[in-house]
């Protein structure tokens, strides 16, 4: 215990360490930070390990305001996962950035990412939790802005950030609602205390989730996202800033109502459904990985919703894997197309085919990692997706709502569809420009043959079609008490089956080489039918943005107006009105109270003067005054005594 | 005895006079002047005294009159010394010049 107190704050300012130290130094950042988060993994080994007991730390910050950590197994094994994902990235990294000049800065910001994810993996005290998620959301828009020269990126950045404070604001009106309803402040208390939140608190804290979460209607800044460089595609959407919606509602989700997890289980559906669709018809390479992510976090989240919640942590941590190796061989792609010929663009699939050659480890990474995220059995998507299936198909069963089972269904083959689509569209077909460079050096090898290998069913349980087999559920859901009753269904089990491989087989029928409209993908254009423009406007959800703030900003014009012409008219106003009686009272001031003193002064001063021309050096006059006196005095004995 | 002249135009005889060294000493420039009209103030006392003596046996007004002469006299001779050398001194004998006390 005395050595996990010692490990986990290294554990915890480790990324932030091993970023500056990386950012300090310009040539070997990135390799230099790769030896720190390596350190660090292994201590994170060490407390997954070593830990039993939670570990709780708080100290007092204000007058019933804590900071808190706690050290559960759940967030050892994320910050595990993080820890992870990070290192994978930043070994890619090297040979993704390594004409890049601003290495540094780069490295710098995925240390500080990595180092916000984890405080907020480990804060406990809702307030310290908000605090690492608006550092996460910070982080990632430093991120996504990297190359914040091209103005289309920035504001990309800008947009995902926006739409993310947007949600943020519920976040922070729930903690505010718990802090004001007297809820106790902390998950683990929370947890003790066994009280149920009202209906509205929950809400907010769902909107805060599903906002970082990008669901349903959030899910728009996921697709800005994509802005950044594809390896921070890689971190923030496989393993962490996106999960950590999820990860907020599998601590909170004890303390929930069941029409606020009805909700959850709905919005999760609808946006897995939605996400799906919009990946159907992408030419960007890299928005069908986006859409996919937002489509399996919808299945997390449903998953949460239906109470199948150790199936959304395994699915959390079997998608982290495959959708970083996704990514990663994304970036391998763009990074080979990149090169190759500098001014088309990159990401476009339309520009790519018959990769498969040039490329085979990242074809067979890709390949591996999208039958997994497709949900074939013997990978580990499949174990994962199977158990949030059978839990929305028992919660369909038990509430009558079968809304929810069939759009995750159909999300299941739409699934399938689209990441075969974009397997036969890349990697296959003819080539149509000349080879050069063979193969991606080690450390883009390295990552991606981890990935796709751990994608494989054995790393997570025996039973390559039992999704309760997971090595870890015992682990982590040992004194929760891991639920029976979610072993497959044999229907459940044969449908997503037949739902995949049909899903497969119709992307392969349509997209196979010799296929129509595989050879005329080349030259497609956007589609005009009202389907297709749906989908591959992503449900016109940006749109739907733009009208908000166009909505926004006739609302601050208004109000502008309104200040502009009313109320400065008011304040000029009262303004000119005081001057006026300024100076009015000054005139009175000046000619009637000064004059009334002047007058005084005046007269005293005549008086002065009188007296004082008695005193006259001449001495004639003295002398005339002196008998004037003498006179007087005369005077005054002879007729006055 | 002769014939009395009535007192009163004795009386008005020296305020005459006496009215006139004022004014003279008030009004001339000249310290000389100034000295006049003191001369004839004090001669016009002196007229005052002479005449209103004769109803005295004891004559003390004409005595007096005979010490106002001499004090005069010494008077003069003093003033007339001192406005000498101021003549020389500062080339001046209007009083209201001589201001270098002031101040």
């Amino acid at each position: 215990m005395t050595l996990l107190k010692i490990i986990w704050p290294l554990i915890f300012i480790i990324p932030l360490f091993s970023g500056i130290i990386g950012g300090l130094n310009h040539r070997q950042s990135l390799k230099l930070s790769s030896f720190g988060m390596a350190f660090g993994l292994f201590l994170a080994l060490i407390l997954v390990w070593m830990l039993d007991e939670p570990l709780i730390l708080e100290w007092k910050w204000l007058e019933s305001v804590n900071f808190g950590f706690s050290i559960d197994r759940l967030n050892a094994l994320l910050v595990l996962l993080v820890y992870l994902i990070t290192l994978l990235v930043q070994v890619f990294s090297i040979t993704y950035m390594e004409h890049d000049p601003d290495q540094d800065r780069y490295t710098a910001k995925l240390g500080f990412f990595a180092f916000s994810m984890i405080g907020l993996l480990m804060s406990n005290q809702l307030v310290t939790l908000f605090l690492f998620w608006e550092l996460v959301g910070m982080s990632s828009y430093l991120l996504i802005g990297f190359w914040y020269q091209e103005a289309g990126r920035s504001r990309a950045a800008r947009q995902a950030f926006m739409i993310n404070r947007v949600a943020d604001a519920f976040l922070l009106l729930g903690v505010i609602r718990v802090f004001n309803n007297g809820y106790a402040t902390s998950f683990t208390e929370t947890l003790a205390s066994g009280i149920q939140w009202d209906g509205f608190t929950g809400i907010c804290f769902i909107i805060g989730a599903f906002g970082k979460s990008a669901q349903f209607p959030f899910y728009g800044w996921l697709t800005k996202a994509m802005a950044g460089p594809t390896p921070v595609s890689a971190l923030i959407h496989a393993a962490t800033m996106v999960t950590a919606g999820v990860y907020l509602l599998v601590r909170i989700s004890p303390a929930l109502m069941d029409w606020n997890l009805q909700v959850i289980a709905i919005g999760g559906a609808v946006t897995a459904f939605m996400a799906a669709v919009a990946a159907l018809t992408q030419f960007d390479i890299k928005k069908v990985l986006a859409y996919s992510t937002i489509s399996q976090l919808g299945y997390m989240i449903l998953g949460i919703g239906v109470g199948a919640y150790q199936a959304s942590v395994f699915h959390l941590w079997t998608h982290a894997f495959f959708k970083a190796g996704l990514f990663l061989a994304a970036g391998s792609v763009i990074h080979y197309m990149h090169e190759l010929d500098a001014t088309k663009d990159p990401q476009d699939m339309r520009n790519m085919g018959g990769l498969q050659k040039i490329l085979p480890v990242t074809f067979y990474a890709f390949l591996i990692c999208g039958l997994a995220l497709s949900g074939l059995p013997f990978l580990s998507g499949f174990l994962s997706k199977e158990g949030i299936l059978t839990g929305s198909w028992l919660w369909g069963q038990s509430t009558g709502n079968y809304l929810v089972p069939i759009l995750a269904f159909c999300t299941a083959g739409l699934t399938a569809f689209y990441i075969g689509r974009q397997i036969l569209l890349v990697f296959f077909g003819e080539i149509s420009f000349a080879k050069k460079m063979v193969e991606p050096l080690v450390t883009i090898r390295v990552p991606l043959i981890f990935l796709a290998a751990s994608s494989l069913w054995f790393w997570n349980s025996i039973n390559p079609i039992d999704p309760l087999g997971w090595f870890w559920n015992g682990y982590l859901f040992a004194d929760l008490g891991a639920t029976s009753d979610q072993h497959s269904i044999l229907g459940v089990l044969i449908g997503s089956i037949v739902l995949t491989l049909s899903g497969l087989g119709v992307a392969y029928w349509l997209f196979r080489p010799e296929a129509e409209t595989a050879r005329g993908f080349k030259k497609s254009n956007e589609p005009v039918q009202l389907a297709g423009k749906i989908s591959f406007h992503g449900w016109y959800i940006e749109k739907f943005y733009d009208q908000i703030v166009r909505l926004f900003s006739k609302v601050v014009f208004g109000a502008g107006w309104f200040d502009k012409k009313v109320i400065d008219r008011f304040v000029d106003g009262v303004g000119v009105s005081g001057v006026v009686i300024a100076k009015v009272i000054g005139w009175f001031d000046q000619n009637v109270v000064d004059g009334l003193v002047n007058f005084m002064a005046s007269i005293s001063q005549l008086i002065g003067r009188f007296v004082t021309s008695f005193q006259s050096p001449k001495i004639q006059i003295q002398i005339g005054w002196l008998l004037l006196t003498l006179l007087v005095l005369l005077l005054w004995f002879q007729f006055l005594t | 005895m002769m014939e009395m002249i009535n007192p009163t135009y004795f009386v008005f005889l020296s305020l005459f006079i006496f009215c006139a060294g004022i004014a003279i000493v008030i009004i001339k420039r000249s310290a000389i002047f100034v000295l006049i009209g003191i001369e004839l103030m004090l001669n016009a006392a002196n007229l005052n005294l002479v005449y209103f003596s004769q109803f005295d046996p004891g004559m003390n007004g004409v005595m007096t009159s005979i010490f106002v002469v001499v004090l005069a006299a010494a008077e003069v001779s003093i003033a007339l010394a001192i406005l000498l050398n101021i003549f020389k001194h500062y080339k001046i004998t209007d009083p209201d010049e001589l201001t270098s006390l002031k101040n």
